[in-house]
C-alpha cells in the first residue's frame, strides 16, 4: 500500500521535472546558438551604425549617442515627433568618402520601441521626392537623403555634398547596414 | 544604581562648539562644491536694442532678386539706410541661424551671403566691432564651417564666435526661459540684428525670427518646446532687436529644422528687413506657403503688442 503511494508521488513529480528539463534544454539551445547570442548582444548594445570599411568610407567620426533626454541636442524641435513614436536611443557619426573630391555623409540610427514606430518615423521624415531603393523594400532615397528601417531601427543618411558621388555613398552605407544581421 | 549621565557646563560648551564647527565645515564644503559660476554671477539686465523710428514710412521692406547681398542692400536702403540703425563706434551683434551641419544649398542655416552683407553694411556704418554668433545644435565647428558663415562673415570683417568660444552669463529672463543663461555677446552689444532663415519646423510649423532666439540660450532651452507658441512670444517680448532680417534666399519646406534633402528646398530669392519682428515672421511664413494667422506664436506676439502681422505694412520692392 505504502509502496504504491510512493510510486504515485514519483509519477506525479516526473511530469513537472520533464517539463522543466524540456524548457531548460530549449533555453540552452537558444543560448548556444551564435546568431541568437549575437542578436541579443546587439539588442543590449543599442543601435549600430554601418561599418565604415564595408561601405568603402575612408573614415568616420567617433559615434555620438543620444537618449530620450538628449535627443533634442541632435534634432532640436523634431525630437518631439520621435519621442511620440517611441524613440529609445540613437547613435550618430559622420563618414568621409574620397571620390573626385572629399565629401561627408551624416549617418544616424534611431531605435524605437517597436518596428511600427521606426516605420512611422520613416514616413514622417520622407523627403518630397523619394523612390524606393532597388532591392530594399524598407528603404527610400532621393539622392541626398536615404531612409531605411530594419526591425526597430531607422537609418537616416544625409549627403553633405551636392556632388553626384553622394548618391552612391548613401547606397553603399545603406547596403552595408542592411546586410548586417540584426 | 542610576545610569543617568549628567552633562556639565563645560562638556555642554565643548559639544556645542563641536556641532557649530561641523555645521560651518559642511557649509564651507557645500559652497566650495557648488557651481560658482551660477552662485556668484550677477544677473544682467537685457537691453532693448531698438532705435526710435519715425511714425511714417515702411515698417518692413522685402527685396527680390538672384543676388542675396544685393537684396539686403536694397531692402536696408529702402528702410532708411543702415546708418539709421547703426552708429559709429557701436558694437553690433549679428545673430544668424547656424544650428546645423548642413551646406548652404540644404537651407537649414542662414545664407552666408546674407550674413556677410549685413556685416559689411554694419562696418560701413562705422561699427567698432561686428560679432556673428550662435549656439548650434550640431557640432559648432562643423556648423560654422559647413554653412559657409565662418568664411563669409570673417572675410566681411566680423568676429565669428561659435558655441565653443562664447561665455554664457545669467540674464533676467522670465517665463519658461527663467533661469537659463544667454551668451555674453548679446549683452555686450549696442545693436542686435536677428537674421533667421525661413524654414519648416516639426513643432512650431515654421521657424523664423522669434524661434531664432533659441540660439542665444544654453542647453536647457529644450524645455521651451513644451508650450512652443507661448514660449516663442515670450522670447519675442524679451529680445527686442534693432532689426530682423529674414533670409528667404532658399527656404526649407519640409523636414525642418535640420533638413538635408534638396527636394525640400525652394529657391525664393528674397530678403525682408524690418523693425517689426512680428511683421517679419508673418512675411517669412508666407514665403513658406503658411498663412501667418494660423500660427499660434504670431497670434500670441501680436496680442502681446510686440508688432503687427498685417502684410500690407511690408513694402515689396521687387527685383533689382
Amino acid at each position: 500500500m505504502r509502496g504504491r503511494f510512493r510510486l504515485w508521488y514519483a509519477a506525479l513529480l516526473a511530469v513537472p521535472a520533464a517539463a522543466a528539463t524540456l524548457v531548460m534544454a530549449q533555453g540552452r539551445r537558444t543560448r548556444d546558438d551564435p546568431r541568437a547570442v549575437l542578436a541579443s548582444l546587439r539588442t543590449a548594445a543599442g543601435p549600430a551604425l554601418p561599418a565604415a570599411a564595408a561601405a568603402s568610407a575612408s573614415s568616420s567620426t567617433e559615434p555620438a549617442r543620444y537618449d530620450r533626454e538628449s535627443l533634442y541636442e541632435l534634432v532640436d524641435g523634431a525630437a518631439e515627433g520621435y519621442l511620440a513614436r517611441g524613440f529609445e536611443r540613437c547613435v550618430a557619426a559622420t563618414y568621409a568618402f574620397q571620390g573626385t573630391a572629399r565629401f561627408e555623409v551624416a549617418a544616424e540610427v534611431y531605435r524605437f520601441a517597436s518596428d511600427a514606430g521606426a516605420r512611422a518615423q520613416l514616413d514622417a521624415d520622407r523627403p518630397r521626392s523619394t523612390a524606393p531603393l532597388d532591392g530594399a523594400l524598407a528603404a527610400v532615397s532621393d539622392g541626398n537623403v536615404l531612409l531605411a528601417t530594419r526591425g526597430r531601427d531607422l537609418l537616416k543618411l544625409t549627403a553633405l555634398t551636392t556632388d553626384p558621388g553622394g548618391r552612391e555613398a548613401l547606397g553603399a552605407l545603406a547596403d552595408a547596414w542592411l546586410k548586417e544581421s540584426p | 544604581m542610576s545610569h543617568e549621565h549628567r552633562i556639565g557646563r563645560r562638556e555642554a560648551l565643548v559639544r556645542l562648539s563641536s556641532a557649530g564647527l561641523a555645521v560651518a565645515g559642511v557649509a564651507t564644503g557645500a559652497l566650495g562644491f557648488a557651481d560658482r559660476r551660477t552662485a556668484s554671477a550677477a544677473v544682467s539686465a537685457l537691453r532693448d536694442w531698438r532705435v526710435a523710428t519715425p511714425g511714417e514710412g515702411a515698417r518692413a521692406v522685402a527685396a527680390r532678386g538672384a543676388n542675396p547681398a544685393d537684396n539686403v542692400r536694397r531692402a536696408l536702403t529702402a528702410l532708411g539706410g543702415v546708418e539709421r540703425f547703426v552708429k559709429r563706434g557701436e558694437v553690433v551683434l549679428v545673430k544668424p541661424n547656424v544650428g546645423w551641419d548642413r551646406l548652404p544649398e540644404q537651407a537649414a542655416n542662414t545664407d552666408p551671403r546674407v550674413v556677410a552683407e549685413i556685416v559689411r553694411q554694419a562696418r560701413a556704418a562705422g561699427a567698432r566691432r561686428v560679432v556673428v554668433a550662435d549656439i548650434s545644435c550640431n557640432d559648432p565647428g562643423r556648423c560654422f564651417d559647413r554653412s559657409g558663415i565662418l568664411a563669409a562673415a570673417g572675410q566681411a570683417g566680423a568676429e565669428v564666435l561659435d558655441g565653443r568660444h562664447v561665455k554664457m552669463v545669467s540674464a533676467n529672463l522670465s517665463g519658461a526661459a527663467a533661469g537659463l543663461q544667454v551668451f555674453a555677446p548679446l549683452l555686450e552689444a549696442d545693436r542686435v540684428i536677428n537674421v533667421p532663415i525661413a524654414k519648416h519646423h516639426g513643432l512650431s510649423r515654421v521657424t523664423l525670427g522669434m524661434k531664432n532666439w533659441f540660439g542665444v540660450l544654453d542647453r536647457g532651452r529644450n524645455r521651451l518646446h513644451q508650450d512652443i507658441d507661448r514660449c516663442l512670444a515670450e522670447l519675442g517680448a524679451m529680445f527686442r532687436p534693432t532689426l530682423t532680417v529674414v533670409d528667404a534666399t532658399r527656404v526649407l519646406l519640409g523636414n525642418g529644422p535640420q533638413g538635408g534633402s534638396l527636394s525640400d528646398v525652394k529657391d525664393v530669392g528674397a530678403v525682408a528687413v524690418s523693425v517689426d519682428p512680428v511683421l517679419c515672421d508673418a512675411w517669412g511664413a508666407v514665403q513658406l506657403g503658411v498663412d501667418p494667422s494660423s500660427l499660434g506664436f504670431i497670434r500670441n506676439a501680436e496680442r502681446a503688442g510686440l508688432g503687427r502681422s498685417d502684410l500690407a505694412l511690408v513694402r515689396e520692392i521687387g527685383k533689382a
